[in-house]
């Protein structure tokens, strides 16, 4: 962890870390990552973006965890420390499977997520669109962005996840969403949160 | 602290390493109101060394190692739209 990431960090509520596994950790990391899709399922908690009825998607997004991913999440729980300057403690980490589209409607992670760490499992994800200008807004706000057919869903500072590291994101401060494109087959996004102790 | 960007707790190894905490590390590390008794149930040998503009060294938080997993669940949680 470099003072110029932390630096990044705290200004713009995100910052790509590279580099923090080999490929053959990345391998094992997509390999467990399809293992667990057939255990997969609609989660029961997470962000809710409330839109009207028009806009729900076709299908949710089904998410599911497995043993190497938790290894890294705890085994990262430093680097989350001293990236943040904050007691983290691990809450949860998932694999989340986007079939035939990777649309993310806009959001702020829970409470569970003082910070996350987003890296792509397999496939390839579109990149996310982080709004900092929207800092600050309600769910229900973020929900009528998201109900309004003229809101420009290009918006955002565009991010992509490095392949052998993560993207740490200030989640549940800094409202995101992916616009999704048509993608063959199944992508996934492995996300790790972690929320403060005190 | 005041509100001087220039200014910085400095705490000091018995190497005499300095370490150098910006007053913006130190607000983010202020701890809520409510963890007051968590965190003074779990501080070692209390210290309270003054050290200046009215902040004093407590002492070391030593927390159990399931600390760590206090907040740590198994079930996946991910976005997803819901009716309005």
């Amino acid at each position: 962890m470099t003072p110029a990431e932390r630096r990044a960090f705290t200004a713009d509520g995100y910052v790509h870390l590279p580099g923090l596994w080999d490929g053959r950790l990345s391998d094992a990391i997509a390999a467990e990552g399809r293992e667990r899709h057939a255990h997969a399922a609609i989660p029961l908690s997470g962000p809710r973006t409330p839109v009207v009825t028009r806009r729900l998607p076709r299908r949710a997004t089904p998410a599911a965890s497995g043993p190497l991913l938790a290894q890294v999440h705890l085994a990262l729980t430093g680097t989350a420390r001293a990236l943040t300057g904050r007691l983290l403690v691990p809450t949860f980490a998932a694999y989340g499977y986007y079939e035939g589209d990777d649309e993310v409607f806009l959001h702020i992670d829970t409470e569970q997520c003082d910070l996350t760490l987003l890296t792509t499992a397999f496939g390839a994800v579109g990149p996310l669109h982080l709004h900092p200008g929207l800092v600050g807004a309600t769910m229900e706000r973020l929900g009528q962005l998201e109900s309004d057919p003229e809101w420009d869903r290009t918006a955002g500072t565009r991010i992509s996840y490095p392949p052998t590291g993560v993207t740490a994101l200030d989640g549940h401060v800094l409202p995101h969403h992916r616009p999704g494109r048509p993608a063959p087959g199944v992508q996934a996004v492995a996300a790790l949160c972690y929320r403060a102790l005190f | 602290m005041p509100e001087n960007a220039s200014q910085a707790l400095v705490i000091v190894d018995a190497e005499r390493n300095y370490y150098v905490l910006p007053r913006e590390a130190v607000a983010t590390a202020k701890a809520a109101p409510e963890a007051r008794a968590l965190i003074e149930a779990h501080l070692g040998e209390r210290a309270d060394v003054p050290l200046c503009e009215g902040y004093s060294f407590a002492g070391v938080l030593n927390l159990p190692a399931e600390a760590d997993m206090a907040h740590y669940t198994s079930e996946a949680s991910w976005p997803v739209a819901s009716v309005s």
